[in-house]
């Protein structure tokens, strides 16, 4: 009798003990209450609603550059690797596992079995392989279309990659023909999910409106500058996303999307602009987010066209922008002044690079000693769409050519629709214009890379702006990439930025923090500091 | 009877003590907070005096962090009011340790009073403040509470762990001072809300 | 007085360990003072650590801190256990009440000893490892008296709880959350090492743990096997005994039929003698053959008495004392005899020479046993008994225990490492007799054997 009293006292002690620990690892019982309020409010049916700026150009995502492309097709396609949420750790998506061989030059790739596309399709080796054989041959039928991404990254058609072939089902080998530091990084990115072989030869001009990948949701409707609407996949190969529907819907004003997004038409409203922080901040019914600040906003001046091939007007007109009270008056002071082409807290950053200081003296005599007393006129071009790192791209506008016609420099500003603006400074027309790059992934590479590497500077596939050619810079470019010393990377970087900053190829302006706001009934919606994220673990909260 | 009353008196004690010494269970509000991923503009600029609230090895990690982006910055963990000439900002880095208290032979009213002079000579000569917590807090030893309080409501941004007892004084602070305040998920992402402040 | 003597050495005994228990619970709770500067070293460790980037430093400084913990806590618990197990509380309590008091106490000296000293503890690991110390205690304690097998046990228990206070996978269990287990993990997932940390605390955790089973196992079966040891031993000397027995057996049956040879001789002379004396018929011959005659009746009575236990005889009570008499040995100076005979004492009817025999074996344990006083007196009452006579023999000795009384009559039963086999020899014989003997006893007044032995009746022969 006395032994089993001593064992009940015991066992006491530790549920007591067990409880003690276990209710501060809260998370754990946090997850199992959700999970029963799901089950509940199943029969909702949840459809989320998200105000944006602009319409996607297009849902090919290998044929664009542009973020809010990315931002609906990174539900629909996968890749074989992504970014985890928080941090930078690479983890596996469609593929597995993966080995590279020593020398960095091969990279095996196992897939999972079991995943289909939405149209039932199955996810294999030949699959993978016919994606990448779009994306890296020229005379491939199916290469119709600027794979902006493939140059970038892989330098050309096919580039650094000699082969892409499958080793067995579902086994994909990739090999490189130099090594890549950010190997997986890169294809980590929407541009390269996989579509399906099916789809691809179906639709195929119209694949951009018709995306078949493997993702949480399915396209269900698009209609043209108005709104795109996706659907759950019930058969995800992962744990089904939690709302219905997501519709990304077009309201060109933020005004009139914050409005919205109080009186509850739309979830979330994406594209907003700073001054509508205070009255976001104190409405108890919403919730701001901030994306953390990983862009540039720049002046890309085209080096091909006269007068911009000449160093001194381009430092002249570094010269000429008060950058400071560009961000005081045009960006509510929420945003930082950009002294070089990635955000400061990168990795790689050069910290002591002597910024051009707003000294519109210095900047007439430079105007003045390449022959330019009498000034110049010139155009710059304008998108009329709000971008995250130009929330405000008219005022902006305005302000330059407010600021440079101090230095007699007469700007004519044209205005041009996102699509339109897009497919012109990919073709280098452009003489001055307002522009900016949101990372990828927190690697210089996919800054500098792509906006200052000649590669980048063919007229169609650009995504060198600046159209800037050095072959200092490119031979950095390259060496930086190809190592992945840390170390030495970091150093060749630092020297790269020396370079720019003397060139001075464009005139880089500010580091935004974009700002959002969601609906407090929006649950587990995080946005990424990429700009893109995917909503399969987003949900919303019925009662609220 | 007697032993049985004995034995329900000691198993009270036992349980209670239990209780006690684990009262660390920090209340979680779910009240809407808003935590920025990082600073808008920076606040604060080289040269930076790291310094330590309460003497814990927390404050080296945020010297390794600063040297890592390169900051010029002077690491005196046990600063004084007058080493703060020609400085811009002072970094405070939260955290009491009993241990590392006795390491440097100071007591805690000393820690106190000098916290204290730095926070003033701040404001006179208007450095930045910064507050990093990193730390936890025992039930029975509220002094890192005690002094993020000190420190951090006279700061102009906070820097925090997600998940961490001082993260629902950290709230407060914001709150109640409205200063801007970052709360992350993992040490090693402290770096990008800290260089915020500064470039 | 003896017996207080005995007790006051052993309260002492018990004295010295309450008092080395204390001893050692104070050294538990002033560890952290004395080693100090080993605290400060952890700190700079970790300092070294972050500066450097090299996770190593980290799991030396966790190395170090777990091994001062375990000290303490090692030191707290066996003070506490020893105060307990040696003091009165011990036995006023029942077992599982002990277990109570114990975890108690421990858990209280550690939570007062880090609010004294401002230095924190893990009250989950220490507990945790408190419990599993005691549980294995219990086990270890109740087979061996040991405490340094119990201080191997318990030391490796605790190091090894210690352990998972740095792991930064319990961190959401409330392990580690005082301040230096807390600091190592923070540097640790700074320099991303949070999975050396973990592996690490498993790699030490898990070995120590089941190491420290298996050696409280082994220590275990250890002292058992020297108990079966013991035994095996004991069983083995009852059995030399036996054989011992056996074999006296045996020379007694030898003895038994030489004594019975011997009678031949003596009727050849017996039928010698008669012819000389018929041969002859005058004067000297015949009384010397008389005398040879009556030397061989004696020896062949003596012989038959002795061959045939059931041949008795009539016998004046004064002739058999004389005769026992005879045989003692009254020239010790120790041991003084008094002999009180009663006048008119009726005739036995006994087997003389055995009946001698058992009288002299009662005797010989008077003789023999220990006394307290410097002159050992042993008297000897003769008197008349209802049909019979009582011989009374009485000693000063120390006594039989009264536990022991009842078993002295058993064969090899001994308290002073004798046979064992006089008194049951003494008793059959009596008994044979048709008489009885009692025996009553005072522990250090003295023995007293009752014999009765009966009349001669003249009904019988």
């Amino acid at each position: 009798m006395t032994k089993r009293y001593k064992l009940y006292t015991v066992f006491f002690i530790f549920i007591v003990i067990a409880a003690v620990m276990l209710s501060s690892a809260n998370g754990i019982t946090g997850r199992e209450w959700n999970f029963q309020k799901e089950a509940s409010s199943y029969n909702t049916t949840k459809r989320l609603v998200i105000g944006r700026a602009n319409d996607s150009v297009t849902l090919d995502p290998a044929c664009t550059n542009e973020m809010g492309s990315f931002k609906v097709t990174v539900n629909i396609l996968e890749t074989l690797v992504k970014c985890e949420k928080e941090g930078d750790q690479i983890i596996p998506c469609l593929s597995e596992s993966w080995k590279s061989s020593e020398d960095g030059l091969t990279w095996i790739f196992k897939l999972r079995e079991g995943i289909r596309f939405h149209d039932g399709t199955v996810l294999n080796a030949d699959a993978v392989v016919f994606n990448f054989h779009r994306w890296m041959y020229i005379n491939n039928e199916y290469h119709d279309g600027p794979f902006y991404y493939w140059n970038s990254v892989f330098g050309g058609f096919p580039g650094y990659v000699s082969s892409v072939t499958a080793v067995s089902e579902y086994s994909v080998a990739i090999k490189l023909n130099k090594p890549y530091a950010p190997f997986l990084n890169a294809l980590a990115m929407p541009a390269f999910g996989i579509a399906s072989p099916e789809a691809i030869i179906k639709y195929k001009d119209d694949l951009y409106k018709h995306p078949v990948g493997t993702g949480p949701f399915m396209l269900k409707s698009w209609e043209a500058k108005k709104s795109i609407v996706l659907v759950r996949n019930d058969r995800y190969w992962r744990e089904t996303a939690k709302l219905n529907e997501v519709e990304f819907r077009v309201i060109p004003s933020s005004k009139d999307r914050l409005e919205e997004l109080r009186q509850g038409s739309i979830h979330i409203a994406d594209h907003l602009s700073p001054e509508d922080i205070a009255g976001i901040k104190y409405d108890s019914n919403l919730y701001l987010h901030m994306r953390p600040s990983f862009n540039v906003g720049y002046i890309a001046m085209n080096n091909e066209k006269y007068p911009f091939n000449k160093r001194e007007v381009r430092v002249a007109i570094n010269h000429a922008i008060d950058k400071e009270k560009l961000i005081n008056d045009v960006f509510d002071n929420m945003a930082k002044p950009a002294n070089t082409f990635i955000p400061p807290y990168l990795w790689g950053y050069n910290e002591n690079l002597e910024p051009y200081e707003y000294d519109i003296e210095k900047s007439k005599q430079l105007l003045k000693a390449a022959g330019f007393a009498s000034g110049l006129k010139t155009t710059l071009w304008v998108m009329d769409a709000t971008r995250d790192y130009f929330p405000k791209p008219m005022q902006a506008a305005q302000f330059i050519k407010e600021n440079l016609e101090k230095v007699n420099i007469d700007v004519e500003i044209k205005v041009f629709n996102w699509d339109d603006y897009l497919s012109k400074i990919h073709s280098g027309e452009h003489q001055m214009a307002l522009i900016g790059w949101t990372g990828d992934y927190a690697d210089p590479d996919n800054f500098l890379y792509t906006m200052l590497a000649s590669e980048n500077a063919k007229p169609g596939l650009a995504g060198n702006y600046s159209f800037y050619k050095s072959r200092e810079a490119d031979q950095l470019l390259a060496q930086a990439r190809q190592t992945t010393n840390m170390v030495f990377r970091r150093s060749l970087y630092r020297s790269l930025q020396e370079i720019v900053n003397y060139d001075a190829p464009s005139v880089p302006l500010v580091h935004t923090m974009p700002v959002l706001a969601s609906r407090l009934s929006v649950k587990g919606y995080t946005p990424h500091m990429t700009g893109v994220e995917s909503l399969e673990a987003v949900d919303i909260d019925i009662e609220q | 009877m007697k032993p049985k009353i004995f034995r329900a008196v000691l198993l009270a004690a036992l349980i209670s003590m239990i209780f006690f010494t684990d009262m660390s269970m920090g209340s979680r509000n779910g009240t809407k907070i808003f935590t920025l991923p990082g600073l808008p503009r920076p606040i604060a600029s080289a040269p930076i005096v790291i310094t330590s609230a309460g003497q814990s090895t927390d404050t080296y990690i945020i010297r390794d962090i600063s040297n890592q982006l390169m900051i010029r910055s002077f690491f005196m963990p046990q600063a004084e009011a007058a080493e703060l000439e020609d400085i811009k900002s002072i970094v405070f880095v939260v955290g009491y340790s009993s241990l590392g208290m006795k390491l440097q032979n100071m007591s805690y009213e000393e820690e106190n009073a000098r916290i204290g002079k730095l926070l003033k000579e701040a404001e006179e000569n208007g450095l930045t403040v910064l507050t990093v917590a990193l730390g936890e807090d025992h039930s029975y030893d509220r002094k890192t509470e005690e002094l993020l309080r000190l420190v951090g409501g006279s700061s102009d941004y906070l820097i925090g762990l997600r998940e961490s007892n001082n993260e629902s004084t950290l709230i407060e602070l914001a709150k109640e001072r409205d200063i801007p305040m970052t709360l992350v998920g993992g040490i090693r992402e402290i770096s990008g809300p800290f260089a915020s402040a500064f470039r | 007085m003896t017996t207080l003597k005995l007790k006051m050495s052993e309260t002492k005994y018990l004295r010295i360990y309450v008092a080395v228990g204390i001893m050692l619970i104070c050294l538990g709770l002033l560890f952290p003072f004395s080693t100090q500067p080993v605290w400060f070293n952890i700190i700079l460790k970790i300092r070294e650590a972050i500066n450097k980037g090299d996770s190593g430093h980290l799991i030396l400084a966790s190395a170090v801190i777990n091994s001062l913990y375990a000290i303490q806590s090692t030191f707290i618990f066996m003070g506490t256990m020893l105060v307990i197990f040696h003091s009165e509380i011990k036995y006023r309590l029942k077992h599982f009440d002990i277990f109570l008091v114990s975890l108690t106490a421990i858990i209280f000296l550690h939570w007062t000893n880090s609010a004294l000293f401002e230095l924190p503890w893990e009250p989950v690991s220490t507990i945790s490892a408190l419990l599993i110390t005691l549980f294995l205690f219990e086990k270890l304690f109740g087979e061996t008296n040991s405490f340094i097998q119990v201080f191997i046990v318990s030391i490796q228990v605790f190091f090894a709880f210690h352990w998972l206070n740095i792991m930064p996978l319990f961190s959401a269990y409330q392990f580690g959350k005082s301040d230096l287990h807390y600091s190592i993990k923070i540097a640790g997932m700074y320099l991303d090492a949070a999975a050396v940390l973990n592996f690490s605390g498993f790699a030490f955790f898990l070995p120590f743990i089941i190491s420290a089973f298996i050696t409280a196992t082994l220590f275990i079966s250890y002292s058992r096997n020297i108990h079966m040891v013991r035994e095996n031993y004991k069983k083995e000397s009852e059995i030399r005994n036996m054989k011992i027995k056996a074999l006296e057996n045996r020379v007694y049956q030898e003895v038994k039929s030489l004594v019975h040879d011997l009678k031949t001789p003596l009727v050849t002379i017996r039928g010698l003698n008669s012819l000389i004396v018929s041969a002859n018929g005058q004067g000297k011959l015949e009384e010397y053959s008389d005398r040879i005659e009556n030397s061989v009746s004696k020896m062949s009575e003596m012989i038959s008495s002795f061959l045939y236990e059931s041949s008795r005889q009539k016998l004046k009570a004064s002739e058999l004392i004389s005769y026992i008499r005879a045989q003692l040995p009254l020239e010790d100076e120790e041991i003084k005899f008094t002999f009180s005979i009663i006048e008119e004492l009726p005739d036995i009817y006994v087997n003389k020479i055995r009946i001698a025999r058992a009288v002299i074996n009662i005797l010989e344990n008077a003789i023999v046993v220990p006394c307290r006083n410097p002159h050992k007196l042993i008297n000897v009452v003769v008197k008349p008994a209802d049909k019979g006579i009582n011989i009374i023999i009485q000693d000063n000795g120390i006594g039989i225990r009264e536990s022991d009384l009842g078993r002295i009559w058993e064969a090899g039963y001994s308290t002073n490492n004798t046979s064992g086999l006089g008194l049951p020899f003494a008793k059959s014989i009596i008994e044979d007799n048709e008489g009885a003997i009692g025996i009553e006893s005072r522990v250090d007044v003295g023995t007293k054997a009752t014999i009765f032995l009966p009349a001669f009746d003249s009904g019988k022969e």
